[in-house]
């Protein structure tokens, strides 16, 4: 392995990707430290731990989080460019969550395949995932591979090289991804027309992974512009979080990122997407799949994860169907017995977004059947027919859920990034439980009465049978997001344990 | 009660390996409790495991180890399921059931300050279960409308018939959670004489990590157990050696409409104490483990693009676990990537690795090792899976130090001997009118094509 604090050409491979290089050679220089002043924008504990903000001179936002008692390291890069930032009209769906692929190709300093193979002899493993908002890449490594890490990091973020034939591979390789997650997942199908229906203009309303003749379409010529145009220092935030000392950490950002100069104009020009509180109407769509007994996915709208009602909200959710004992899925799963699953899913979405009610029904019951307890139930929400005890429950099941999604490095890099992203601020999320807390009864009516009540919801469903689609041939109705498990963002591996 | 050890792996000079301690003493009636405590944040995690998983299911019926643990969490001591449920909720916890072939653990998370209540119940489904035949029957209800959901999931789906047709009548082969036929079948004297048998303290691991001190959770679990009848240790029946496939058994499990087949490829590999099984364990990882850089994924995904993902692990078990491959693949690529992959396999197994393989291999899985075990849960199951397996006490914590240790000619003596490239039961989720056409056509010298409907098991 070539040495990855100091990136060096590769000769045989540069020749290669020549003609698809980034060419200012502004974008390239890593290892200048002096050209970088570092400032401290934020702090804040968390029980024995705590959090920091800093920004480099470049405009490279970092946060970091030091956890003694963690075993690795989560080092995570996230942009701030997801499929909301692609072009449907230009038929550029998919390009952001293709990066997520491309980027593991080669850069000018470092030949095909050399990053996952310095990653790997570090002892680590790298992944990415790609959302409405963000594109992260999350590299997870022992203690002391962080200056590698943060060296090949700092490489690709500027330098990536493509050629014609790595894209058209991983094109090909994205075009299975979507097969399986799509074309024949029924929840990932029930997804996509759920979002499809629900959005009218936002583009929250393609899937992250692209449509499927989009993908097919996509050239290096349309990928390059993409990555010049969003991927640079000051539209990216690293997170770290870990066994990591936190003056060791920046001393290594400040020597690997400071050398990165930012193309010229403060941000990537973008398209500034109109907050869209989808559906404004009752839409009902339906597609057919081989499953056991009709599923169906009730969407609603949501607010964003900055937005002030996002407690209530998430509380109403878990009022609803948190936990065995929340009401509505006793009543479908356990009273009733007409669903064998249900579930609430709240997205973590910077603009307003999708709230999905999933429910697989049991062999003898139709979807109209839960449906109708679904609306029972809400009406009650909106009346305000709960109790006390109801809240304090869902607050305390929000309060396990919160330590546990931070158990990790992992956990705390990939909430902290979120929260930065989406809100700007990753305080925010250290602040969650007492927003939780103070949420009153009349908040969670309050949330009910603006967000779940009125003719404003995308109901799809899936009745037993054969698909609409044939083999092999892809389809306006077959085509969709992730699957719901994969809801946040489509993932580089989406493999079994 | 005595502390027995405290385990803290990685020998010196090997600091960055090194897991936080666990604490293993004596829990309530005989049992074995595992505790590390890590204060970061103020949840615990507690697992009661039961050794005899699914494996000890007697002949047909299928499911009564996951029956019996799912039935006791639906009714105990004076609670009825809803008052368990409710329970549960007010206090923030879960308590989930979790069967593999070698146990069956209640599994839960409770905010630190909940804990003693939280015991409480525990305790009461530990101890005195209400196994009510009402119940009963409303839990087999539930778990077979599960199965049909569970046929949603294409690679779900190719797990649950690949078992079958890799390990056939062996306890290995049969579903977790049974079929609806064979838990109809079940009476409730039956699940409850099960259930006695398994959850008695000489036979149970208590095992917590998080906001909790080792002594502290010693005498909480004391006081909430004391009813905790000794019994006996479930004696394990050696798991006899699965009757080996001869030849490419190729199942296509038939479902309609599909655009791509999930495949599922294997045979059986070695118990987890076999002395091969961590070079196995290097070896395999070289050819198709979780990094990005295997033989199989650079060969089918980066170099060919045939494929989103192409994999290969060898199971932790007690018995002979599986070596199985998964990887999934449009119609049109489907023979291209199964030929491929065989091909690349059956070199494996005859050419082995060289020396630069195998320390890139070693390299990798033990330094990984480290990001894998950074979830204190993960760490808990890990060492709970070894105890289960008959693994030494230090296995999990001496992990990356016996990987490095690892020779390539250890590597490749165990790749000649457990690999078995030539007889592999295949399963493909397809659909098999387009699908048997196509392998027909492609002459891969399979032994068989049998084709089964996807709702058949």
């Amino acid at each position: 392995m070539k040495s990855a604090k100091n990136p060096e050409p590769t000769p045989a491979r540069a020749a290669d990707a020549t003609s698809a290089a980034p060419a200012s050679p502004a974008r390239t220089g890593a290892g200048a430290s002096d050209a970088a002043p570092l400032r401290e924008l934020a702090r804040a504990p968390l029980g024995s731990l705590s959090a920091s903000k800093w920004r480099l001179g470049n405009g490279l936002t970092a946060v970091i989080m030091p956890d003694p008692s963690a075993t690795s390291v989560s080092y995570t890069t996230w942009f701030r460019v997801g499929s909301r930032d692609e072009d449907e009209a230009a038929g550029q769906t998919g390009l952001a969550h293709l990066f997520e692929h491309l980027m593991f190709t080669q850069t000018r300093g470092q030949p095909v395949g050399a990053f996952d193979q310095a990653i790997e002899a570090m002892g680590g493993n790298s992944n990415a995932m790609t959302y409405y908002d963000f594109t992260a890449y999350l590299d997870s490594v022992p203690p002391g591979a962080l200056a590698r890490v943060a060296a090949l990091e700092a490489d690709r973020m500027l330098n990536l090289a493509l050629d014609r034939g790595q894209v058209a591979t991983e094109r090909d390789v994205v075009i299975e991804e979507r097969l399986g997650s799509v074309e024949d997942s029924v929840d990932g199908s029930l997804d996509e027309l759920l979002y499809k229906q629900a959005f009218r203009k936002h583009p929250y309303r393609w899937p992250v992974i692209g449509w499927m003749k989009d993908i097919k379409a996509v050239t290096e010529a349309k990928a390059i512009a993409f990555y010049r145009r969003f991927y640079r220092p000051d539209n990216a935030v690293v997170v770290i979080a870990g066994k990591v000392d936190e003056a060791a950490a920046l001393e290594v950002l400040v020597r690997s990122y400071g050398g990165l100069t930012a193309p010229a104009g403060a941000e990537p020009a973008r398209a500034v997407a109109e907050p869209e509180h989808a559906p404004r109407r009752e839409v009902r769509a339906a597609l057919t799949r081989p499953v056991p007994a009709d599923r169906l996915v009730i969407g609603y709208p949501a607010p964003g994860l900055a937005e002030a009602d996002r407690a209530a909200y998430e509380l109403a959710n878990e009022m609803l169907l948190g936990g065995p004992s929340s009401r509505l899925y006793r009543r479908l799963v356990v009273q009733t017995e007409m669903a064998s699953s249900a579930r609430g899913d709240v997205p973590p979405t910077r603009d307003p977004g999708l709230y999905a009610i999933w429910i697989q029904m049991a062999k003898g019951h139709a979807a109209g059947e839960a449906d109708a307890l679904v609306r029972e139930e809400i009406r009650a929400l909106v009346r305000g027919s709960f109790t006390a005890a109801e809240l304090d429950k869902a607050k305390i099941r929000l309060e396990t859920a919160f330590w546990r999604e931070l158990g990790s490095s992992h956990g705390k890099a990939d909430l902290l990034g979120q929260f930065e992203i989406a809100c700007g601020d990753f305080r925010r999320l250290f602040g969650r439980a007492d927003e939780i807390h103070r949420v009153t009864a009349a908040d969670v009516q309050g949330i009910a009465n603006r967000y779940l009540s009125g003719p404003r919801s995308v109901v799809v469903a899936s009745p037993p049978g054969a698909s609409a689609a044939a083999p092999g041939k892809s389809s306006a109705r077959s085509a969709g997001r992730a699957r719901p498990a994969q809801a946040r963002g489509q993932s580089r591996e989406n493999r079994r344990s | 009660m005595a502390t027995v050890t405290t385990s803290t792996g990685g020998s010196a000079g090997a600091t960055t390996d090194r897991l936080p301690a666990v604490v293993r003493s004596s829990g309530p009636a005989g049992s074995l409790l595992m505790v590390e405590p890590n204060h970061a944040i103020p949840l615990v995690h507690v697992v009661v495991a039961a050794r005899g998983g699914y494996a000890t299911d007697p002949h047909k019926h299928d499911g009564l180890t996951n029956l019996a643990a799912q039935l006791a969490r639906r009714g105990a001591g004076k609670r009825a399921r809803a008052q368990i449920d409710a329970a549960l909720d007010e206090l923030g916890a879960t308590l989930e059931v979790d069967t593999d072939p070698d146990s069956v653990r209640f599994v839960g998370h409770v905010l630190a300050r909940n804990l003693d209540p939280f015991l409480a119940i525990l305790a009461d489904i530990v101890v005195r279960p209400q196994l009510d035949p009402g119940e009963m029957a409303r839990t087999v209800r539930e778990i077979a409308a599960q199965i049909d959901e569970s046929r949603n999931d294409d690679q779900a789906l190719c797990a649950r018939f690949f078992v079958r047709n890799l390990y056939g009548d062996h306890p290995y082969g049969r579903p977790a959670e049974g079929t609806r036929a064979s838990l109809e079948a079940l009476t409730a004297s039956e699940v409850a004489a099960h259930f006695q048998r398994l959850f008695v303290g000489r036979n149970l691991v208590f095992a917590a990590t998080g906001d909790v001190e080792p002594a502290d959770l010693e005498a909480r679990l004391g006081r909430a157990f004391a009813g905790l009848r000794e019994g006996v240790a479930e004696k394990p029946a050696p798991l006899r050696t699965p009757v080996p496939v001869r030849g490419w058994r190729i199942q296509l499990v038939d479902k309609p409409d599909r655009q791509q087949a999930q495949i599922m490829f294997g045979h059986a590999g070695p118990p987890a104490t076999d002395p091969d099984f961590v070079a196995l364990q290097v070896g395999l990882s070289a050819f198709g483990g979780h990094g990005m850089t295997s033989t199989l994924m650079d060969e089918v995904r980066t170099k060919r693009g045939l494929a989103y993902g192409a994999y290969l692990s060898l199971a932790e078990r007690r018995g002979a676990g599986a070596v199985a491959g998964w990887v999934f693949s449009s119609n049109d690529k489907v023979v291209a990537t199964l030929k491929l992959v065989l091909k690349l396999y059956l070199s494996f197994m005859e050419k082995g690795l060289d020396a630069t393989r195998v320390a890139a291999s070693r390299t990798f899985v033990a330094g990984s090792y480290a990001s894998e075990m950074d979830v204190p849960e993960h760490r808990l199951d890990a060492r709970l899976s070894a105890e289960m397996a008959g693994l030494p006490p230090d296995f999990v914590d001496t992990f990356p130090e016996r990987v490095r240790a690892v020779t390539p000619r250890q590597v490749n003596a165990a790749i000649s001997k457990h690999v078995r490239a030539r007889d592999l039961a295949i399963s493909m989720v397809a659909t098999a009118a387009t699908m048997k056409k196509l392998l027909l056509a492609a002459k891969i010298k399979e032994s068989s094509i049998d084709v089964v409907g996807f709702e058949s098991q």
